[in-house]
């Protein structure tokens, strides 16, 4: 124990060296083109050591900080103080540097220096912490919290706050009245608001309806082939955007196959909002699906049993029995839906025509306007729908659901549905299939012809195009996808890890944080990010690091659930054995509970990489001409005109993601069967 | 001597309180445990016995007071650098390893070389019992096995202390009986410092040097086994520990370590520690064991059976009497139960009988 103890202060020690070291060579400030990379090539620099001295008078003052922290670590004073010592030095070391940062300069651009000095701090606060016992856990658990606490501020909440600022100062003065005034004066807004929750409102009830009944069909039916129905909750994975809508407007567009082909008719009432709900219907209604065939299956049929013995009805056993139970899952499911729908940023562009959405108008705000300000007082308008749904969602629903989702697959021997609702269900059902595979197959095949609704000859053009303008942003996105998804996978796990295994000050913030992106549109995110980072002390504009950051936190979410939902199968003594054996809590990470996850972290990866692929409504406000990316390059061409190598890209990226969740069940099956084999 | 062979410590509780919210779990316990010894903790559920075993291992903390282990303060040392291991009610076996990853997880994690892992732990499984399993999955072993491994694993450590949380609940009343006495003879010959969590009474008598008796997150009494089935200081360590009557008397007269009560209308001589004065009303305890059940007529008081019932080595008789109901074991009359409403002098065993409070 006295041995470990001076290893810790020996850390301290050679950190601190290693740190001054690496001060000397890396700058703290960069010019706004470039980064510590091209700085380091072109030689013309000089590393932070030097350059704060004149440049960052209150940041010069952390170097004398580290020494004495350097120094204070070998010397042999009581262990209390020392460590009151290490907090005031770490939290002085801190402050000083967002003054420097924030205050003083403003508009310079940090560079690798300020951030290791800055991290080099905050692990000093981490180490002091955990030592003096106010973060339980080692120094590698209150660093995980401190360090992803940072991010999440930067990454999550920092944007969001700035949009806020936007939307109520102006020319540097605090005007609150300004909100109103801006929306109030675009004329719009009465309109775009109305169509807004119009939509999402239908869209919610539709696809909570069509999600219940698939939910019943595959887990109640009759029907022989139900289990294939399956398949419909990882359509929307592998959907790329804009792919269902372009599909509507092959099959009801004005040269649509049924529409004027059929019937004849030349009419674009697929434009606006019957195009949005069907599209959005069809792309949220697995969701719902998945929701709520979790309750469904988790439904103890040992209830209805005992209800039919009581003599009840088949029928009136559903209705007193199941419906009750079933409630709080229908709401859940609605409200998620409704937030989708909100934040959708593909359907709304493609379909909307005249029917102009929140989301579409923020980005029309920007791109057609030059408008921040109204994209600003627009995006409230939507946050804060959204956030309300989501806190509804999250502590009223939440709490009120009778099942968890999460327990041990219970055998139940599952009752069938009464006759005469499993027929028509399974009638809805079926048809409901019909119209997607029809509609996917018509991305498919229109990726194949000549000209859609007027030659359907075969070809190979689009292709052969594809070929020659798309493989770069492919590659980009098939890069930064792979890059971003074991970030993603990694944080989303360590959230995850944190927040089941450890209490620590603020762990509900924390947490909450952590999943908000759900809650934040991708727009949002988008104009945030933009009027964040594209100035300051953390400009990353134009970078493919900002697209990145960008993937990261907002698929987190999907990370911490996959987490989560392993963790909690994992029995919490298996961890403290390991502790108690003498294991560090790194250690039994690692050895313990990776590898009882794996299946779980392999499908967050997956899931992650396949999100980042498909992603439009956050990153069209970040690309640029050097990181396109595949649904700009994409959106780009529908704008055009061109819908033909649009659909083909469309195919391609179709396959990929097809290719991703085949390996993932192939692994994860694998996986599962071998911990199945040994499990207590 | 290695360096993983500290040898055991003795462990001190000093003043222990721990809160959750506003639970207290542990109120102001203080024990010690001496070098080599097996105490138990034992009490009905809830009282803070997992709670205390958890503050020795170091994974929760105390709200207040310390723990000392071989004279040094623990109370802040992390858990995993106390050298104190533990066998879990749920055994924790990583199920993604063999029996031998399991037994040597510890001695990886203190970077040993092979071959000495290799030594330590056939040695380990030699002494639980289970040679040659090493390569068997852990979910691969029945209960009894799960529990030796979980018990090998702890002890390869040679850790100062060793814990258990009522490690044979999950078994069957057979193996319970056999792996108790496995265990302690194991403790006994290795000499480890011993803190064994149970709420089985009879299991805490056969194995412990001393017992702690909890009662709502505070100690009732620390004794050795005889000491608490023969002496209880207390009605609740009384009817906790075995079957006890408490009958209501009064105390006359102390002559030396004994003392004259008067309980119904006889006069006894029984063992008196310190407590209360004479003259006062007592409480006094009876095993239903040391009550003799004679024929009506005998000396002693009057009763008329209850409940009778045919227990295969006793009786088990309730007699109603002047002084209440009493329970009463009769280990004489082989066979042969007297029935209900049978009239029946009874008598006690003076030397057994105690006062508590
Ligand atoms: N992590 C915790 N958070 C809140 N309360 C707790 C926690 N752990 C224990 N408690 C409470 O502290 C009290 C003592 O719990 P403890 O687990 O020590 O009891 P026990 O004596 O081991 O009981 P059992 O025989 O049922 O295992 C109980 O009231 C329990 O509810
Ligand atoms: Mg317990």
């Amino acid at each position: 124990m006295i041995s470990s103890a001076i290893k810790k202060e020996q850390f301290i020690w050679i950190g601190s060296i290693v740190v001054f070291m690496l001060l000397v060579v890396l700058p703290f400030y960069a010019p706004l083109n470039q980064g510590t990379a091209e700085l380091l090539t072109e030689g013309d620099f000089s590393g932070t050591l030097w350059n704060v001295r004149y440049e960052a008078p209150a940041a010069a003052l952390l170097l004398p900080l580290l020494l004495i922290s350097a120094i204070l670590a070998m010397s042999p004073i009581r262990k209390k103080l020392k460590l009151r010592l290490f907090l005031a030095i770490s939290l002085l070391g801190i402050t000083l540097f967002l003054v420097q940062v924030v205050l003083l300069t403003p508009e310079l651009k940090l560079t690798s220096g300020a951030f290791i000095l800055f991290f080099t701090f905050l692990t000093l606060l981490a180490l002091t912490l955990s030592r003096m016992g106010i973060i339980r856990g080692d120094s590698f658990i209150s660093g995980s919290i401190l360090s992803i606490s940072v991010l999440l501020v930067i990454f999550i909440l920092f944007p969001l706050l700035v949009i806020l600022v936007r939307s109520v100062v102006v020319e540097g003065s605090l005007k609150p009245g300004n909100f109103i005034r801006t929306l109030t004066a675009y004329p719009s807004t009465m309109r775009i608001l109305k169509n807004s929750i119009l939509m999402a409102g239908t869209v919610g009830v539709l696809s909570t309806i069509i999600g219940l009944a698939f939910a019943l069909v595959v887990e109640r039916s009759r029907f022989r082939l139900r289990q294939f129905m399956r398949a419909f909750s990882l359509l929307p994975i592998i959907t790329p955007p804009f792919v269902i809508g372009l599909a509507i407007i092959f099959m009801f567009g004005r040269a649509g196959w049924f529409t004027s082909g059929i019937l004849g008719l030349r009419v674009n009432f697929v434009f606006g909002y019957f195009g949005i709900v069907l599209a959005q219907t069809l792309s949220f209604a697995p969701m719902a699906f998945l929701i709520l065939s979790g309750v469904i299956r988790s439904l103890d049929s040992a209830l209805e049993e005992a209800s039919y013995t009581l003599g009840s009805s088949r029928w009136h056993s559903f209705k007193t029995i199941i419906w009750p139970l079933l409630r709080p899952g229908l709401a859940n499911a609605f409200l998620l839906s409704v937030i989708e729908s909100l934040a959708d940023f593909g359907n709304p562009i493609l379909l909307g025509g005249d029917f102009d959405v929140l989301a579409t108008s923020i980005y029309l705000a920007i791109v057609g306007r030059y408008d921040e300000m109204l994209a600003a007082c627009l995006g409230l308008v939507l946050l804060s729908i959204t956030l309300t749904t989501f806190i509804i969602q999250r502590y009223w629903v939440g709490n009120r659901s009778y099942v968890t989702v999460t327990g041990k697959p219970s055998r139940n021997r599952l009752l069938p549905l009464p006759k005469g609702l499993d027929y028509t269900l399974v009638g809805g059902t079926i048809l409901w299939v019909v119209l997607t595979v029809t509609l996917y197959g018509s991305v498919i095949t229109g990726s194949f012809v000549k000209l859609w609704g007027i030659n359907y000859e075969f070809t190979l053009q689009h292709y052969k195009y594809f070929l020659e303008v798309g493989l770069e942003s492919y590659f980009t996105t098939l890069k930064l996808a792979a890059i971003s998804a074991p970030i993603t996978a990694t944080m989303g796990l360590m959230v995850a890890y944190l927040v089941s295994r450890y209490t620590f000050f603020g762990k509900k913030t924390f947490e909450f944080t952590s999943m908000l992106s759900f809650a934040i549109p991708g727009t949002i995110v988008g104009i945030g990010y933009v009027m964040t980072f594209n100035t300051g002390p953390l400009f990353f504009a134009g970078t493919a690091m900002i697209l990145i950051i960008c993937f990261v936190f907002r698929n987190m979410p999907v990370g911490i659930r996959s987490g989560m939902a392993a963790l909690q199968q994992i029995d919490v003594s298996l961890e403290e054995a390991s502790i108690t054996l003498g294991a560090s809590n790194f250690y039994t990470l690692r050895k313990v509970v990776l590898p009882l996850i794996k299946p779980a972290i392999f499908s967050g990866l997956v899931f992650a990489f396949v999100r980042s692929m498909t992603a439009i409504s956050a990153v069209i406000f970040l690309v640029t001409a050097k990181t396109k990316l595949a649904t700009t390059v994409i959106l780009g061409r529908i704008e055009g005109g061109k819908l033909g190598i649009a659909t083909a890209y469309c195919t391609v990226l179709i396959v990929t993601m097809m290719i991703a969740i085949g390996i993932m069940y192939f692994f994860t099956n694998r996986t599962s069967k071998q911990n199945n084999a040994v499990a207590v | 001597m290695d360096e993983t062979m500290t040898g055991t410590a003795d462990l001190r509780f000093e003043n222990i309180t721990k809160k959750f919210g506003n639970v207290t779990a542990v109120n102001d316990v203080s024990f010690q445990i001496d070098h080599g010894k097996l105490v138990t903790l034992l009490g009905p559920s809830g009282c803070g016995k997992t709670t205390i075993l958890r503050m020795i291992a170091g994974l929760e903390v105390p709200t207040s007071g310390k723990i000392y282990l071989g004279g040094e303060d623990i109370t802040d040392m992390p858990p995993n650098e106390r050298k104190i291991t533990m066998v879990f009610q749920s055994y924790a076996l990583f199920p993604h390893m063999n029996v031998y990853q399991n037994i040597s997880y510890g001695l990886k994690v203190k970077k040993w070389k092979k071959d000495r892992i290799q030594v330590a732990v056939k040695e380990a499984l030699d002494v639980v019992g289970l040679k040659g399993l090493e390569m068997r999955g852990a979910s691969e072993l029945s209960g009894g096995q799960q529990q030796r491994v979980a018990l090998a694993r702890a002890l390869v450590l040679k850790p100062k202390v060793l814990l258990f949380d009522e490690p044979l609940s999950n078994l069957d009343a057979k193996l319970r009986n056999r792996m108790r006495g496995e265990i302690r003879n194991l403790q006994k010959d290795l000499g480890i410092t011993s803190v064994y969590v149970t709420h089985d009474q009879s299991e805490a008598l056969a194995i412990a040097d001393r017992i702690v008796v909890m009662d709502n997150s505070i100690i009732s009494q620390i004794g050795g086994p005889v000491e608490l089935y023969t002496r209880p200081e207390n009605n609740f360590v009384a009817d906790f520990i075995g079957e006890a009557n408490i009958v209501e008397g009064e105390l006359l007269k102390v002559e030396g370590d004994l003392a004259l009560i008067k309980l119904g209308g006889m006069q006894l001589k029984v063992p008196y520690s310190s407590r209360p004065e004479a003259g006062t009303p007592v409480r006094v305890m009876i095993r239903p064991e040391d009550i003799l059940i004679q024929p009506e007529g005998k000396t002693g008081i009057t009763g008329k059976i209850e409940f009778a019932m045919y227990q295969g080595a006793m009786n088990d008789y309730t007699v109603v009497t002047e002084m209440g109901e009493l329970r009463i074991n009769d280990y004489e009359t082989k066979g042969v139960v007297k029935v209900r409403g049978t009239k029946v002098s009874l008598s006690f065993r003076e030397d057994s009988l105690f006062i508590v409070h």
